[in-house]
């Protein structure tokens, strides 16, 4: 079969050195620090040079959002690992504020389901959600591919990206999911001791030894979450206003399990010291208060991860130690990294 | 032997048949399908046009849309079926309400659709044609299509207005909740297929329905006038799938 193909096509083809080749598919390289045997991509959307470029183009172009002024950058800028610092945004194209914190964007391929309570299924569906939520970017998918197909350098880049003259809000997404599948951390003091490239003082290693103790059961070394749902006992009960969808219910508005009730995503703790403030709704302000809320703030009811039960209690050394060590997880290659940037 | 020869017979005979046919049977069927929404049997127009629900509530629609897919047509003497694949069709009285399809010429005497979108197909919004997500019908928090949506300025005794809002959607990924199948007995209505060309099967949505049969709704006795998943979805879901369509 490629016998018979291989001439043939040379023949048909005849490529020119200056003729575009098509999109160049690549895997990225994965640090052992991440402990991850493979880098999971979607078999319609594979990560190309092209593809990751278009979707950074417009992950910073705010000609898409309705008013013109805001794009997914705005709520996720690389120096905060792609997080906004606020608690809850408000700077979406409405001014309303938004009901969850802006997470942080990194490591996402690893991700079984997006958002906190894992509603979106893939990056390449959920984009579609920010882009057009009223009070976020507002946009009209329709005016995008109006203003897409307007403008030279857009055409050109799908074409170079996926080889096709037409622009559809399905390709919109695939750039986009492939340019934030293309986020990953795993250049941290963390990872550089990992690899035996630094060297951890005395508290950061004590400050691990803690983690490993009281936070790996849930926050899994490598990518520091195990991607699942759990209820942290933030609070007691959850109230359901039916114009918010469930929004306080958490995964439950997404599984109906009873056992989801107040679950959102274990959140990932690589570069938490940039992702404050903290929790799905950002109610805690720095990482003492979200210490002080496993100490003694959690509230027991159902649904509750058992882990939790009996808070988790630390004495001002250990506490000091393991903020040490959190600060290791701070990725500095990963927020000054040119490619990720506009 | 006997046997042999009977069905030597039937197939010579059958042949013979299909060559006398031969000029007049068509390879291909087209088949035509329009859809018209109507309320207690009139027209509706998304204006202005006040309709009384079937609890007394009156009611301005102003969006009617819904996706009709996996669209088969059966023989039920013979079991014999046809599915028209990657058939997925956006309904939209403010637009679209026709659509033609096109399968290998047989006899067909039933006609099976489904409201919404099945699992395999609703995992994921970056699709494109009637499923692209520019057309108002994905959630925003929750990866997946909405199967019907009716929107609309409500009233109920002199109270004030509010908007009624129903999207049904899958309300729970793992199954096909709402996905629900409407069966038509084209023979009744002397439409079988398997002898034109093409065919026009014009389908009547009678959307009060949606609120009477098998389950009764009465919007005012709900805590909210905003119907977008939970128990009633599920109710409404079973009244599309029982008495809306109809084929003219």
């Amino acid at each position: 079969m490629f016998i018979a193909l291989v001439p043939l096509s040379s023949c048909l083809d005849n490529p020119s050195p200056n003729e575009r080749q098509g999109p160049e598919f690549f895997t990225p390289v994965l640090a052992s620090s991440l402990q991850q045997e493979t880098f999971p991509q979607l078999e319609r959307n594979p990560m190309s040079k092209e593809g990751i470029l278009l979707g950074k183009t417009l992950f910073y172009e705010p000609t898409l959002s309705q008013n013109g002024e805001v794009s997914c950058a705005t709520c996720h800028a690389p120096d905060l690992a792609f997080s906004d610092g606020l608690a809850l945004s408000d700077q979406g194209v409405s001014g309303k504020k938004l009901h969850r914190n802006s997470p942080p964007l990194f490591n996402l391929a690893w991700h079984k389901g997006l958002f906190w309570d894992g509603g979106a299924a893939n990056l390449e569906s959920l984009v579609f959600g920010p882009l057009t939520h009223p009070d976020e970017m507002a946009a009209d998918l329709k005016e995008i591919i109006h203003y897409l197909n307007g403008s030279a350098q857009y055409t050109e880049m799908f074409e170079a990206a996926f080889e096709t003259d037409s622009i559809t809000s399905s390709l919109i997404g695939r750039a986009l999911a492939q340019f934030v599948r293309s986020l990953i951390s795993q250049d941290s003091k963390y990872d550089q001791w990992k690899r035996k490239e630094a060297i951890f003082d005395s508290s950061e290693i004590r400050g691990y030894q803690l983690y490993q103790k009281h936070c790996s059961s849930c926050h899994t070394e490598g990518l520091f979450t195990d991607l699942e749902y759990h209820n942290n006992g933030l609070d007691i009960s959850y109230p359901n206003p039916t114009e918010l969808e469930g929004i306080y219910l958490g995964r439950y508005r997404i599984s109906f399990d009873e056992k989801d009730k107040g679950a959102f995503k274990t959140p990932s703790l690589r570069n938490i010291a940039l992702t404050a403030p903290y929790m799905h709704d950002g109610r805690f302000v720095d990482l003492e208060e979200v210490l002080n809320h496993y100490e003694h703030g959690i509230k027991v009811n159902e649904s509750l991860a058992p882990e939790l039960k009996m808070g988790i209690q630390l004495n001002a050394d250990e506490r000091a130690d393991l903020l040490a060590f959190l600060e290791t997880l701070t990725d500095y290659k990963f927020i000054n990294n040119k490619a990720y940037q506009k | 032997m006997k046997k042999l020869a009977i069905l030597l017979l039937s197939i010579i005979g059958f042949t013979a048949c299909q060559n006398d046919d031969k000029d007049r049977i068509p390879a291909e069927t087209e088949v035509n399908f329009s859809f018209t929404h109507l309320f207690n049997g009139e027209e509706i127009e998304l204006k202005n046009q006040t309709y009384t629900l079937p609890a007394g509530e009156s009611f301005i629609p102003r969006k009617f849309k819904y996706y009709i897919s996996n669209i088969t047509f059966e023989n039920s003497q013979n079991d014999a079926a046809y599915k028209i694949e990657d058939g997925y069709f956006l309904i939209d009285q403010a637009g679209k309400k026709e659509f033609s399809v096109t399968l290998p010429t047989a006899e067909y005497d039933k006609l099976t659709f489904f409201i919404g979108i099945d699992k395999a197909r609703n995992l994921s919004t970056d699709q494109v044609g009637d499923l692209d997500p520019n057309n108002d019908m994905v959630w925003n928090w929750n990866t997946g299509y909405k199967f019907l949506v009716l929107e609309g300025v409500w009233e109920y005794q002199s109270s004030d207005r509010s908007g009624l809002i129903v999207h049904i959607g899958n309300n729970n990924p793992e199954n096909e909740q709402n996905f629900k199948a409407i069966s038509i007995n084209l023979e009744a209505k002397g439409k079988n297929l398997g002898s034109n060309a093409s065919i026009n099967l014009d389908l009547e949505a009678e959307l009060s329905e949606l609120f009477i049969n098998p389950n009764s709704i009465k919007i005012h006795e709900l805590e909210n006038t905003s119907i977008m998943g939970g128990d009633v979805a599920i109710q409404i879901a079973n009244n599309y799938k029982e008495g809306l369509f109809s084929l003219k």
